[in-house]
């Protein structure tokens, strides 16, 4: 029987993928930082139905979401060089490799997210609006104030699991040699013939990373339990 | 929305990336002295021995250093090496990323009317049908007719494979598609039945016994190669410049026998000419 | 960079072909995927003791755990111990009659619970607390009030992030091309081999996802449209 498993590779593995951990969490970091601010512009948008931009936010929204990451990838990375380059004659294509990966999740994140707040926002019941016109808040007031927290609490559990799922997704970005912790998994199987000790491991760093950001949640969630 | 309107809207949306991408060219004049040149190579890292990364996560193996070796006779250019996977090294290529595609590529007709191929190889690639060592029953090609075999998306051998089967429409061989397999499943599904045979070289197989087999032969080539091909580096079409530059420095490497040590030294024998 | 349309239209036809395979490796876990999910958010929601502590732990360490070394370790499970378990049990299927795209559809169901019961679960949230105690108060016991009031309150609220886990898990299925089941996204780059033209290849399978993914759309925004009847909406 083939000898799959063996925990003297496990631990000398390990440093090994730690050292692009901050790879993987860079790429999570800015995704979700402009992905976040662009997923609540994109779903007011469509909330209020704005003209012209509305129809090109669906449109956004439905091939980011339909379409194989891969293939968002591959148009940000050669896509993106040649359209500046006609448009603006700059010529990109010597950037940083990882910047087209930063593009493409927060693109990529922009779009899904929206859906999540977009849903979020319109399960709040129009009662607790009308509420906060009648005595006297401002649109943006309401907004903030009543709408906003609500909201929060139904999105919070979809929002963790997107979350958690961009995590491992990360590991698109190994087909453009950017290495992230999956990608250095693979490398160390190929490089090593034994890939699944590196794999476990991923999988352990993953659950802990899973468990911290659900435990986040939850406490986020207790606090804005108004009412229940 | 009508379907057709919605329709509309999708191609619409594709045709524009499309020829977005079509109709531009990066022609990049890197040069950072005023005499040296720099070549982007694209090689991938996650086929080893060729490319792979080691320990600290440097790029190493037989790509790397042949081409290491061709830059020392190249005063005239810097290679600088990237790493993709194995299409979008191609992909690359065509975009004007890269300059150079090495990933034990193998040349046909239809890939010469998109990439200009090295007139120079530099690694010979015969494959064999490869089964269990327990297997008695396939001894050939033609015995895999009605069998499952492993295969990539991509690689030469599922070409190969396809090719026959354009000839045996009745009883063809089944093809598996398994990207981004690992070696492990490959191993234990060949010799727990999952699939009757894979196609690859011998070298590739006796890396596979060798890290499996806990001193025995779990697989073994069997019956004649089913294609004598070699390998050659890749360029965008229309530079022949660097071609030439390349094909000359790999005939000299393989003239002072620099090539062929570098093959024992990498892959584990003089694969070079012949096998 | 050049893009040859004859290559294009040969992988989009490839890609057509193996859409069968697409479509069982979506459909068949979006269903179990609902039904698990609704019922797991259900013991969620209400607390059921036991049950309740132990499914959160073990959704959150499932949903830790990325879709390609779960699908790895199910496919070297079963390949290297089926045959002993089937002779332990003395039938007589030997692995190479299974097909392999139920371990596929297995690891997709599974991961697809999670996802939807989350989405399920963050909309029960959205139904006010005072409309459990109105059911109460009228007599319904728990089931039935969850039946009748509750459950299509959470409906037209779970809808929009339940379409973004259906459109998740259709991409999501091409991720069992690594233990050799050809669906769309690998179909599609299977005529590469021979002109290693792969941008073509995967434009082709984006095409043809995209256009799935608009259906389900269209088919979410009419019953969302329904549902909307029954609440009134934010603007």
């Amino acid at each position: 029987m083939v000898d799959l498993f063996d925990w003297k590779r496990f631990f000398t593995n390990i440093p090994q993928i730690v050292a692009y951990l901050p790879v993987t969490l860079k790429i999570v970091f800015y995704a979700t930082l402009f992905g976040v601010i662009l997923a609540l512009l994109v779903a007011v948008i469509r909330i209020k139905k704005i003209p012209i931009l509305h129809q090109a936010a669906g449109i956004y929204v439905s091939f980011m979401r339909g379409t194989p990451m891969l293939v968002q990838l591959l148009v940000v990375f050669y896509g993106i060089p040649i359209l500046m380059q006609q448009l603006f004659n700059i010529n990109v294509n010597r950037w940083d490799k990882i910047i087209f990966v930063y593009i493409t999740y927060i693109l990529n994140q922009g779009a899904f997210l929206s859906e999540i707040f977009r849903c979020s926002i319109l399960a709040v019941p129009t009662g607790q609006l009308e509420a906060a016109y009648s005595v006297g808040l401002t649109q943006f007031q309401a907004f903030r104030r009543i709408i906003l927290p609500q909201a929060v609490r139904v999105a919070v559990p979809s929002f963790g699991s997107d979350f958690i799922g961009l995590f491992q997704n990360t590991s698109l970005a190994f087909l453009i040699g950017v290495v992230d912790i999956m990608g250095r998994a693979k490398t160390i199987g190929t490089a090593t013939k034994h890939v699944l000790e590196a794999y476990v491991f991923i999988a352990i760093l993953f659950i802990i990373i899973s468990l911290l950001v659900k435990g986040a949640f939850y406490l986020l969630d207790k606090k804005l339990a108004y009412g229940r | 929305m009508k379907i057709s309107k919605i329709l509309t809207v999708v191609m619409m949306s594709l045709v524009s990336i499309i020829l977005i991408t079509a109709c531009g060219t990066s022609n990049e004049t890197k040069t950072s002295d005023a005499n040296v040149k720099t070549i982007i190579v694209g090689t991938g890292n996650n086929y080893e021995p060729y490319c792979y990364l080691d320990k600290d996560g440097n790029l190493s193996g037989y790509e790397y250093e042949v081409l290491k070796a061709v830059n020392e006779l190249l005063p005239q250019y810097k290679f600088e090496f990237q790493t993709y996977d194995f299409a979008n090294v191609l992909i690359s290529l065509d975009a004007g990323k890269i300059d150079i595609g090495a990933h034990q590529y193998e040349s046909n007709d239809e890939r010469q009317k998109k990439y200009l191929f090295g007139q120079e190889s530099y690694t010979t690639y015969t494959t064999y049908v490869t089964v269990a060592a327990t297997n008695e029953t396939v001894h050939s090609l033609s015995d895999l007719q009605g069998k499952k075999v492993k295969t990539a998306t991509g690689s030469n051998a599922t070409y190969l494979l396809e090719k026959f089967n354009e000839t045996h429409k009745d009883n063809p061989i089944i093809l598996a598609y398994a990207d981004n397999s690992t070696d492990e499943e490959t191993v234990v599904g060949l010799t727990n039945g999952v699939w009757d045979a894979v196609i690859e070289t011998k070298r590739d197989t006796d890396k596979l016994n060798k890290a499996y087999g806990n001193g025995q032969t779990v697989l073994k080539a069997v019956g004649e190669p089913v294609a004598t091909s070699k390998t050659y580096f890749v360029f965008a079409k229309g530079n022949t410049e660097l071609q030439a530059a390349v094909d000359g420095a790999l005939k000299k490497l393989k003239e002072s026998g620099k090539l062929a040590e570098i093959s024992t030294k990498v892959i584990g024998g003089n694969y070079t000419e012949s096998e | 960079m050049g893009f040859n349309s004859i290559y294009f239209y040969d992988s989009l036809r490839s890609g057509i072909q193996y859409l069968p395979n697409t479509f069982q490796l979506t459909f068949i876990p979006i269903v179990i995927a609902l039904i698990l999910g609704t019922v797991i958010a259900v013991i969620r929601v209400y607390r059921i003791p036991f049950l309740a502590p132990l499914l959160v732990v073990l959704i959150t360490l499932y949903q830790g755990i990325p879709l390609v070394v779960a699908l790895m370790i199910y496919h070297l499970l079963f390949i290297a111990e089926f045959n002993d378990f089937a002779a332990a049990l003395h039938l007589d299927t030997s692995m190479a009659d299974i097909n392999l795209i139920w371990i596929g559809i297995f690891a997709l169901s599974l991961q697809a619970t999670c996802y939807m019961e989350e989405s399920i679960k963050g909309a029960f949230f959205s139904v006010d607390k005072g409309q459990y105690e109105a059911g109460y108060s009228v007599g319904l016991t728990k089931l039935q009030t969850l039946r009748r009031i509750i459950i299509p309150q959470v409906i037209p609220v779970a809808l929009p992030m339940l379409t973004n886990n259906i459109v998740g898990a259709i991409k999501g299925s091409s991720i069992v091309m690594v233990i050799g089941i050809t669906e769309v996204l690998a179909g599609s780059v299977i005529p590469s081999s021979k002109t290693y033209a792969f941008f073509e290849g995967y434009i082709a399978a984006a095409l043809i996802y995209w256009i799935f993914t608009i259906l389900v759309e269209k088919i979410a925004a009419r019953i969302e449209k329904r549902g909307d009847k029954y609440r009134r909406n934010l603007v």
